[in-house]
């Protein structure tokens, strides 16, 4: 079983930076069979590392106003919404998909952020978020594993 | 009654920015507007922050084009310096610029321009894009992918990471790839050298079938600006300054590029925080130029290398001389690729790579240092300030979407003349504007969060406020 955490965000600009505190976060727990990458945006050649993973979790900064942080799943979307710089977890799926023949299951784990004053550090909120959005990744790389053990 | 059609956002390019397109009283086209209101703020955020942190800050401007900044940033604190890098230093900075062009380039035509360009301007726009090319022609698709990824591993390989490599420090870079790394690289050239030829055959076929594009993208007069080498050369990292006009006449050459101020002033339009750079001697906006891919092929006397000399050489028979049309954007970015893949082929088996020798050692010379490198997608001016203890007193950034601004807005409105009529904009109509904008690929500031889709809007609204029409896509 491979898992695969990426966290984006532009780490200057406050609370963009969440979801990329929490893949460092994260990364320095040095977990076995956990690939983690932080990174300004998503961008293509991201796909074929997706390909590769048995499961992926994408840790973004949420600009919706919605106080909580959330968990949604993840689908292939071939419906327009791809470009460098906007594109979307569900894109990048469908590309790695289309290109190189699968995609993982994948999550989208949303911070709220308020806060994207050039240099500023992460809100209270968003520093919250990232510690809950941190603990959720630990919940289900449990259960992943205690799921592959059951396995026959 | 003044009349306006907003397009907002525009889709595929790097930012937020919207188009807003001003109709007469007989619904004919009045005026356009390329809108950048997104502001940035990095040139007041970088103040007092130590020289040499600057490649590292100013590389997080950008996911797309990280190195360019790097770069230009290095070469400014090279000039606060006062030193001459080290021969090995300077080639691996051309090489990591030259993967840069690769990847950049080929982001911006295979996954942004070609479903256009290879699907149709009026194909159904839920499947005008990457995936829609993926299923009409997979090969190409992929080829294009692993082009780009070429890119990115060149830059991976110098950098240590794809995106914000904290490589190139003033004075130098940090490190040299391994004998072993280089040959990893040139053993992919000739697949990726395969890719952009059968990327240029096509896109010959379509300039005889898109007439209408050729004739209305950007086709005009203006300036072209970039740098050369000291014999005209094409050149992409270090050179001086060239500007020729649409009739190819050379009207400045050779031009420090630390005195870049003597032939560009920055004028600012309430309606866009992108300022408006134009040439000097000729006012606002008289003055219009532009850079990027075009401009460079345009101001050079040659590229220096056997295929791409020889692509360039049709491209100006195709154009009769100098290329006026903005559409010829593409055909540029395809023979930078070529060069650029030339070009690294040649720096990998210089011996000068194995010298352990990578950074010049110095301490503030000088209180004041400009960089300029060519970004894929033109002219790249980092100009800072220092006190005695080289901490930033002032920076001004030029960036290569503002120099083209003014021909950006000139080729909306020439687009919109052509294609849209009255008071509504049919799917074609709009994608072609939009079309025209990614011929620049403009890198607007993507530093703010993107999240989710981003709809295309399109709205009408009278000059009393009153919205007479709206449309939504995605």
């Amino acid at each position: 079983m491979h898992y695969l955490i990426i966290g984006y965000g532009n780490d200057l600009r406050g609370d963009d930076a969440a979801g990329r505190v929490a893949a460092d976060t994260i990364a320095a727990l040095h977990l076995p069979d956990v690939t983690v990458l932080s990174v300004h945006q998503l961008t293509p050649e991201l796909a074929p590392i997706l390909a590769q993973a048995h499961e992926a979790v994408f840790l973004d900064a949420d600009v919706s106003g919605c106080q909580v942080v959330r968990v949604t799943h993840v689908l292939p979307r071939t419906d327009g919404q791809y470009a460098g710089h906007v594109a979307t977890p569900g894109a990048l799926l469908a590309l790695a998909r289309a290109v190189y023949g699968r995609s993982p299951d994948a999550w989208l784990i949303s911070i709220p952020a308020i806060d994207f004053t050039l240099g500023a550090p992460l809100s209270p909120q968003a520093h919250d978020g990232v510690v809950q959005a941190v603990d959720i990744v630990h919940h289900m790389l449990a259960s992943a594993d205690r799921a592959s053990a059951a396995e026959p | 009654m003044t009349r306006h059609i907003l397009i907002d956002p525009v889709t595929r390019i790097e930012g937020h920015a919207k188009i807003s397109i001003h109709l007469d009283d007989d619904g004919n086209v009045a005026e356009a507007r390329f809108h950048v209101t997104e502001f940035r703020g990095f040139e007041r955020f970088c103040e007092g922050r130590p020289f040499w942190e600057m490649p590292g800050i100013t590389a997080r401007i950008c996911g797309i084009c990280p190195v360019s900044h790097l770069l230009a940033s290095a070469k400014a604190g090279d000039a606060i310096l006062s030193v001459v890098i080290p021969p090995a230093a300077e080639k691996l900075r051309r090489l990591m610029n030259l993967g840069q062009i690769v990847q950049s380039h080929a982001l911006s035509f295979f996954h942004l321009s070609a479903p256009d360009l290879l699907l149709g301007f009026d194909s159904d726009p839920a499947t005008r894009n990457v995936f829609g090319l993926m299923a009409a022609d997979p090969t190409l698709a992929r080829a294009g992918i692993r082009l780009r990824q070429l890119g990115q591993d060149i830059i991976a390989l110098l950098g240590g990471s794809k995106i914000h490599p904290a490589w190139a420090v003033p004075g130098g870079v940090r490190s040299a790839p391994t004998a072993a790394q280089r040959a990893g690289i040139i053993e992919r050239l000739p697949e990726a050298r395969a890719t952009v030829l059968d990327a240029l055959r096509r896109f010959k076929a379509l300039l005889d079938t898109h007439a209408d594009e050729v004739a209305t993208f950007g086709n005009f007069p203006s300036l072209f600006l970039g740098l050369v080498g000291p014999n005209g050369e094409w050149e992409h990292y270090d050179g001086r300054l060239r500007v020729v006009d649409s009739g190819g006449a050379i009207i400045a050459d050779q031009v420090d590029p630390s005195r870049y101020r003597d032939i560009i002033a920055e004028a600012i339009e309430p309606w866009s925080y992108l300022k408006m750079p134009y040439y000097r001697p000729r006012g606002y906006p008289g003055g219009m130029y532009r850079v990027g891919p075009l401009a460079r092929l345009n101001i050079c006397t040659r590229i220096g290398t056997l295929l791409a000399d020889a692509e360039l050489g049709e491209m100006r028979q195709r154009a009769g001389g100098i290329a006026t049309s903005s559409f010829y954007y593409h055909y540029a970015r395809l023979i930078e690729i070529l060069a650029a893949l030339e070009r690294i082929s040649l720096i990998l088996d210089d011996p000068d790579l194995d010298s352990p020798r990578l950074r010049a050692e110095a301490g503030v010379n000088r209180f004041e240092g400009v960089g300029v490198s060519e970004a894929p997608r033109g002219t790249l001016f980092h100009h800072y300030t220092v006190d005695a203890h080289g901490l930033i007193q002032r920076v001004n950034l030029i960036i290569a979407t503002g120099h083209n601004n003014l021909a950006m807005n000139r080729t909306i409105a020439q687009i919109a003349r052509h294609f849209v009529h009255g008071d509504r904009i049919g799917e074609g109509a709009l994608n072609r504007v939009e079309a025209g904008i990614r011929a620049y690929d403009p890198c607007l500031s993507c530093s703010t969060h993107a999240a989710g889709t981003m709809p295309l809007t399109l709205t009408l609204v009278a000059a009393d406020g009153t919205v007479l029409d709206e449309v939504r896509r995605g």
